[in-house]
């Protein structure tokens, strides 16, 4: 379950130009939920988005996800928390140029598991399986289209098998065909149980979640 | 973690071995400058000791003063009571069977801590032939021949006194351009590296052996040049009087204090290295700037990296670690290439200054540590100012 009590962030805090981002959200999700953020542009939703990501700091209220209070947790433990119990994925995809679909893939493991190269290989193979790139793992992701790219993006986020994804704007640089490919992987996700929270504009995207929360001015509706 | 540092730097191979070769260049600088210095200041390091003090270097001209003859040092002492002990070198001049007219140079430890450059053989305490003395020569013809004395020849003599045959075992010659310690030299504004001559096509037919052997030579005696020591006690006043007193009592020729010759020493050091410091200081600034601004333009280029990392499960402080064993390893590289290049520099010509010591570890060691520590601040104040989340939302947006 995520569940966030009383969060206010300001970026600049106490300074002349301070934004008060998220005044007092509160906010509940269930596991096994498919979630989509919506609002205008500059309501919070990245904001909240990356502190549940646990990539943003803030400044009051208490934010769980899972069995993990982020508002507790140091730098190292909020690093295996990013590594372990969740899966990001980005708007621009966020791969590493010039290595492999393999490399970008791995990256996760490579980071932190114990476990054999084989067994690696292997989780990778599982996860771009998953989001059917498997035949390609050898090659370059420079090669890519945008929404073979974003299916790498993709298996990077759930290689390590965590429990919750969280999307900021999966699909806003995709045409909508290929936005819906990629919304039909996140419904497929869900369905084998993971807790999925995307952050669209895009309506249809948001049609297709069970839920729809939405911000305004930094607050939810 | 060590896999993060490998996988950037095969991703830019090239603009990492243009780091590398940055640094190796400024270790190369560092290493030949040093081992300059050290080449340079060598020639002082017999007379440190020797010119410690309170003293004068006195010149003596012939008769007047002999210091190995006993009677005659002990009627000095006896007249100059402050003086605290006396050094001089022994030498002789003598006719070598099948050579020209040869002097001789009997050198104390302290001598020899100075080792000149030796164009064959080794030096004469460390080469020995039973019943032989060992020593080393400046280069020398045997006469009416054109054969050179060579590292290994045995030279006879017989002694004009005592008949004793003395069996000269030739352990090195000295190279061209070689100094080696001239005690007879008498020259104006003495400093410790005007104590040497040059070994040129000019120079006279020189061995040189340990100051015990040269006691074997019946008419071996004081040099001209004799460093006089006096006890701590003696005032300024009473060295002045000393030096009166030896330029007309005792016919000295010249007479320098101590504390004159170390001043002068050192102002031709800072001189010879002022001489080399200001090319290598603006070579070295140009290669340091070089490296700063490849080490900003990596850290730059390599932020949208970072901020995957991040997100992938790195903390900011393993990010900045990651980039330093990354520095480390390339400077490592670049220290290879260093010893590459000297390598084969030494191929072509084998004057070059480059020789690893302790020392020069050291700066090497420096030049990592500056360079390291240079992108690691570089790094950590980037990831500072540009957080991974501003990152991750400029590339969003
Ligand atoms: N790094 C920052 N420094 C200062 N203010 C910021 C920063 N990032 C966001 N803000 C401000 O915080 C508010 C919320 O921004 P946020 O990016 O969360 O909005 P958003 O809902 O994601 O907008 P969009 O749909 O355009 O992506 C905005 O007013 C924005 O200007
Ligand atoms: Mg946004």
């Amino acid at each position: 379950m995520i569940s966030i009590k009383n969060l206010n962030k300001y970026y600049d805090y106490k300074r002349v130009n301070q934004t008060h981002a998220l005044k007092d959200v509160s906010l509940t999700i269930e596991d096994g939920e498919l979630t989509a953020i919506v609002g205008n542009s500059g309501a919070g939703k990245s904001t909240l988005l990356h502190i549940l990501a646990g990539i943003d700091d803030f400044q009051s209220g208490t934010v769980k996800v899972g069995d993990k209070e982020l508002d507790t947790m140091g730098p190292m433990a909020l690093a295996r928390y990013r590594n372990r119990t969740i899966g990001i994925v980005l708007q621009d995809f966020g791969l590493i140029e010039g290595v492999s679909i393999m490399e970008n893939v791995m990256l996760p493991l490579r980071l932190g598991s114990p476990m054999s190269h084989g067994k690696k290989k292997e989780r990778v193979m599982k996860a771009l399986d998953t989001v059917g790139l498997s035949d390609m793992a050898k090659k370059g992701v420079h090669k890519l289209s945008g929404g073979q790219r974003q299916r790498v993006a993709i298996a990077r986020a759930i290689v390590n098998d965590p429990d919750y994804i969280f999307a900021d704007e999966p699909t806003g640089a995709l045409d909508s065909e290929t936005g819906k490919q990629i919304m039909g992987l996140f419904r497929d996700l869900n369905k084998k149980g993971k807790t999925v929270v995307i952050v669209t504009h895009d309506q249809e995207i948001a049609g297709a979640c069970d839920r729809i929360v939405t911000v305004k001015d930094g607050r939810i509706k | 973690m060590l896999y993060i540092s490998y996988l950037r730097t095969f991703k830019n191979i090239f603009k990492y071995l243009l780091i590398s070769v940055l640094t190796g260049t400024m270790m190369f600088i560092c290493v030949t400058l040093y081992t300059t210095y050290e080449f340079q200041s060598a020639r002082y390091t017999p007379f440190k000791e020797r010119l410690d003090g309170k003293g004068h270097l006195i010149y003596t001209a012939g008769n007047y003063i002999c210091f190995s003859n006993t009677p005659i040092q002990n009627e000095f002492r006896r007249k100059y009571p402050k003086v605290s002990s006396i050094s001089y070198t022994l030498t002789d001049s003598i006719q070598l069977t099948g050579l020209n007219n040869v002097t001789l140079y009997g050198y104390d430890d302290e001598i020899c801590r100075y080792r000149p450059y030796l164009s064959e053989g080794r030096w004469f305490d460390e080469d020995h032939k039973e019943g032989c003395i060992s020593a080393v020569v400046t280069p020398m013809p045997y006469v009416g021949t054109d054969r050179k004395v060579k590292a290994g020849d045995v030279i006879e003599y017989e002694d004009r006194v005592t008949g004793e045959e003395i069996d000269i075992y030739v352990t090195g010659v000295l190279g061209q351009g070689a100094s080696y310690y001239a005690p007879n030299k008498m020259t104006r504004d003495i400093n410790a590296f005007k104590m040497y001559s040059l070994v040129d096509q000019m120079t006279d037919p020189i061995v040189i052996m340990s100051d015990t052997d040269i006691f074997r030579f019946s008419d071996a005696r004081a040099s001209y040049q004799a460093f006089i020591r006096y006890q701590d006690d003696i005032t300024e006043e009473e060295m002045e009087q000393y030096r009166d007193r030896f330029l007309s009592e005792e016919m000295a020729t010249g007479v320098e204090s101590f504390a004159d010759i170390r001043t002068r020493t050192k102002d031709v050091i800072l001189l010879k290295i002022g001489s080399v410091l200001p090319l290598a200081a603006v070579s070295m600034a140009f290669i340091l700037i070089a490296v700063i601004c490849a080490a900003i333009l990596n850290s730059i280029s390599e932020i949208r990296d970072d901020a995957i990392l991040y997100m992938s499960g790195m903390t900011t402080a393993k990010i900045t670690l990651s980039m330093t064993v990354q520095s480390i390893g390339l400077s490592a590289i670049g220290f290879t290439l260093t010893l590459g290049l000297a390598a084969y520099v030494r191929t072509k010509t084998d004057r070059l200054l480059f020789e690893l010591g302790g020392p020069q570890i050291l700066l090497c060691l420096a030049v990592v540590a500056v360079f390291s520590l240079i992108t690691m601040l570089i790094k950590y104040t980037v990831l500072r100012k540009n957080s991974a989340v501003s990152i991750i939302r400029k590339a969003d947006t």
